[in-house]
C-alpha cells in the first residue's frame, strides 16, 4: 500500500514536472516566433520605404544614375531572399551599400530641406532601431530556449516533442551600424 | 494592568498631608495643561514656490512658465552649472546654511533628550511593575497611596514639554532648510520651477508602477519639486517620501515594534526623525518625451525586498523579459508587455549605463516606461532637497545635487528618448506619417 502511494506520488510529480517543462518550452518558442515575426514586419516596412526614398533621390539627384541603379538592384535582391536569415543578410548588404555611398546630402540643400525627406529619414532610423531590437530579442530568446532545452531533464521532453535548437542571427560588427542618410 | 501598579513611596512621606495636596495640585494642573495648553504645534507645511507662480504647484506642468525659445529648439539641455557658479552660490548661501546646521544640531539634541526621557520612563515603569510583583504579599517599607495614578502624569508632562520644544525647533529648522534649498535651486537651476509642499497625484504614482504597495491613502510627503518644460520633453523631479510598511519591510517593522528597540534606535539616530520614518525616501522623476511607446516596460532592482513587494502586491501582469547583458540581469529584472519594445528601449549601451549607475549610486534605481513617459525612482534616504547628514562643504553638497540632476537628464539622451525634434515638429511629422499610411 505504502509502495503504491509512493509510486503514484512520484508518477504524479513526474507528470506535473513534464507539463511544466512542456509549457515553458512552448512559451520560449512563442517568444522566438514573435521576435521572428517582428523582424519580418520591420524588414517589409523598410523595403516598402525604399521606393519612396528612390523617388525622392531621383527628384533631386537625377544625375546620380549609377547610385540609384545599385540601390534598386539591391532592393530587388533583398525581396527575392528566401528565409529570414537570408533576408536579414540581404538587408544588411543594402545597409552597407547605402552607408558606403559617397554622396553627401549636404551637397543637396533642397533635398535636406524637403519635409518628405525628413520624414523618411526619421522613419528609416526608427525602423532600423526597431529591427535591431527585434533581432536582439530573437537572439536572446534563442539563447534562452537553447539553454533550457539542452539542460537535463528538459532535453528529454524537448526530444519527445521533436524540438530542435534555433540558430542565432549573426551580424558582423560593421554591419550593425544604422543607415546614416547624411552620408548618402 | 493599572491595578497591578503599586507605587513605592516611603510611608513617612505618604502620610504627610502636604504631599497629598501636592499630588492633587499636580494632577489638576496636568489635566488643565492637557486640556488647554498642549495644542501640539506640528511643523506647518510651507508652500515655497520659486518663481512665484500657481503653475509650479501642479505636478502636471502644461505650459512652461518661461517662454520657449524656438530658435534654439534643437538644444535639449541647458548648460550644466560650472564649478565657479556652484562656488558662488555656495558662498552666497554660506551663512544661511551655517545657521540651519546650528539649529539642526539643537533639534537633534532635543530629539535625543526626548527619547532618553521616554526610555527612562519606560525602564522605570517596568521596574516598578517588577518590584511591585515581587513585593506582593510581603511586608515592605512601601505602601500604596490613594493618589498614586496622579504621579503617572508627571513623566507625561515632562515628555509633552520636551515634545513641544522639539516640534517648535523642528518646524523652525525645516523652514530654514527649505528656504536655503529653494534659494540654491533658484541660483543653480534658473530655468527650473521649484516648489515645496505639493503632493504628486496618486494617479501618477500608480501609473509609474514603481511603487505597487502605495495606495491612495498612503501617507506621502513631497520635500521639493523641480519642473521644466523644453521643446523636447517635460521634466518633473520630486524629492518624495512614502510612509507605509511594505511587505519587504516587515522584518524591520516587527523588530522595531519592540518598544525599547525603537527607543534605542531613535536615541542612537544621527538624523532628525523626519528622515527616519519613511518606507521610501528618494527621488521620483517623470520625463514626458516625444517618442512612441505603446506598452509598459518596468526595470526593477533585483533584491529580496523588491521581490517580496512584487509577490505580495501581485500587480505585475507583464511578462518577464530576459536581456542579453548578464551584468544587467544580475542587478535588474525587466517586465514588459512587449519584449521587442523592451529591447528597443533597453539597448546594450543603456543596459551598461544603468548597471554603471547602480554601482556608482549604490542605491536602488527603478525605471518604468509607459504612455511616452519615463518614470525613474532613486532611493535616497537622506533626501535630495535636504541638507546632508554630516556637515559638508557647501560647494561639495551643491555639486552632488547638480551631478544627480544632470545624471538623470543625461539618461534621456542615453535612452534616445527624444529624437532630436521639438514636440511641435514631432507631432507634425507623426500626423504626416499617419496620413501617408492612410
Amino acid at each position: 500500500m505504502i509502495l503504491a502511494i509512493i509510486v503514484s506520488t512520484l508518477l504524479l510529480l513526474l507528470v506535473v514536472a513534464s507539463i511544466t517543462i512542456n509549457n515553458k518550452i512552448v512559451t520560449r518558442k512563442n517568444r522566438i516566433e514573435q521576435a521572428l515575426g517582428s523582424i519580418d514586419v520591420y524588414l517589409l516596412k523598410r523595403f516598402d520605404l525604399v521606393p519612396n526614398l528612390l523617388a525622392l533621390l531621383k527628384k533631386y539627384m537625377a544625375h546620380e544614375k549609377e547610385l540609384l541603379l545599385t540601390v534598386t538592384e539591391l532592393r530587388g535582391q533583398t525581396q527575392k531572399a528566401g528565409g529570414i536569415d537570408e533576408q536579414v543578410g540581404a538587408s544588411e548588404k543594402l545597409n552597407k551599400v547605402m552607408a558606403g555611398l559617397s554622396i553627401n546630402v549636404e551637397a543637396y540643400p533642397d533635398l535636406k530641406a524637403d519635409t518628405q525627406f525628413t520624414q523618411l529619414q526619421y522613419t528609416l532610423t526608427e525602423l532600423e532601431e526597431q529591427l535591431s531590437a527585434a533581432r536582439r530579442a530573437y537572439n536572446s530568446g534563442v539563447v534562452e530556449y537553447n539553454i533550457y532545452t539542452q539542460q537535463f531533464p528538459n532535453n528529454l521532453i524537448a526530444r519527445l516533442r521533436g524540438d530542435k535548437s534555433y540558430t542565432v542571427l549573426e551580424t558582423e560588427n560593421n554591419k550593425r551600424q544604422n543607415i546614416d542618410l547624411n552620408k548618402l | 494592568m493599572l491595578n497591578a501598579i503599586r507605587i513605592p513611596i516611603p510611608e513617612s512621606l505618604a502620610s504627610e498631608p502636604w504631599f497629598k495636596y501636592l499630588l492633587i495640585i499636580v494632577g489638576v494642573a496636568s489635566m488643565l495643561y492637557y486640556m488647554f495648553f498642549n495644542k501640539e504645534k506640528m511643523p506647518k507645511k510651507k508652500h515655497i514656490v520659486t518663481p512665484q507662480t500657481e503653475k509650479a504647484k501642479q505636478w502636471d506642468l502644461q505650459t512652461p512658465d518661461t517662454p520657449v525659445n524656438h530658435e534654439n529648439e534643437e538644444q535639449y539641455q541647458e548648460e550644466k552649472p560650472g564649478a565657479n557658479a556652484i562656488a558662488r552660490a555656495a558662498e552666497e548661501l554660506k551663512s544661511v546654511v551655517e545657521q540651519t546646521y546650528a539649529l539642526r544640531k539643537k533639534t537633534l539634541t532635543t530629539q535625543k533628550i526626548l527619547w532618553a526621557v521616554v526610555g527612562v520612563v519606560f525602564i522605570v515603569g517596568i521596574g516598578f511593575i517588577i518590584a511591585n510583583n515581587q513585593n506582593r504579599g510581603t511586608t515592605t517599607d512601601y505602601t500604596t497611596i490613594p493618589y498614586k495614578y496622579v504621579l503617572l502624569l508627571v513623566p507625561f508632562i515632562a515628555i509633552s514639554l520636551i515634545t513641544r520644544l522639539y516640534t517648535t525647533q523642528m518646524s523652525r529648522y525645516k523652514g530654514m532648510e527649505q528656504t536655503a534649498l529653494a534659494t540654491m535651486v533658484k541660483k543653480l537651476f534658473p530655468n527650473f520651477i521649484f516648489s515645496i509642499g505639493k503632493s504628486v497625484p496618486y494617479g501618477e504614482i500608480k501609473k509609474s508602477r514603481l511603487f505597487p504597495w502605495v495606495e491612495s491613502h498612503t501617507l506621502q510627503t513631497v520635500f521639493g519639486q523641480m519642473q521644466k518644460e523644453t521643446p523636447m520633453a517635460k521634466i518633473n523631479f520630486a524629492d518624495i517620501g512614502f510612509m507605509k510598511e511594505n511587505p519587504g519591510g516587515n522584518t524591520s517593522r516587527i523588530l522595531m515594534s519592540i518598544p525599547i528597540l525603537n527607543v534605542i534606535k531613535s536615541f542612537m539616530a544621527k538624523d532628525t526623525a523626519d528622515k527616519q520614518m519613511f518606507t521610501f525616501r528618494g527621488l521620483l522623476c517623470r520625463i514626458s518625451f516625444n517618442k512612441n511607446i505603446d506598452g509598459t516596460i518596468m526595470v526593477l532592482p533585483n533584491n529580496f525586498s523588491q521581490a517580496l513587494n512584487n509577490l505580495f502586491a501581485s500587480k505585475i501582469k507583464e511578462d518577464k523579459v530576459v536581456l542579453e547583458d548578464q551584468r544587467f540581469n544580475n542587478e535588474f529584472t525587466v517586465f514588459a508587455t512587449d519584449q521587442i519594445e523592451a529591447h528597443y528601449i533597453l539597448s546594450t549601451s543603456v543596459m551598461e549605463k544603468m548597471t554603471e549607475l547602480k554601482h556608482s549610486f549604490r542605491q536602488e534605481i527603478a525605471l518604468s516606461f509607459t504612455d511616452n513617459n519615463m518614470y525613474l525612482s532613486v532611493k535616497k534616504p537622506e533626501g535630495l532637497f535636504a541638507l546632508p547628514e554630516e556637515k559638508m562643504n557647501n560647494a561639495e553638497f551643491f555639486q552632488q545635487v547638480v551631478d544627480l540632476i544632470y545624471m538623470i537628464l543625461n539618461i534621456v539622451n542615453d535612452l534616445r528618448l527624444h529624437n532630436g525634434m521639438s514636440r511641435s515638429k514631432w507631432e507634425e511629422l507623426q500626423q504626416n506619417i499617419n496620413k501617408s499610411i492612410e
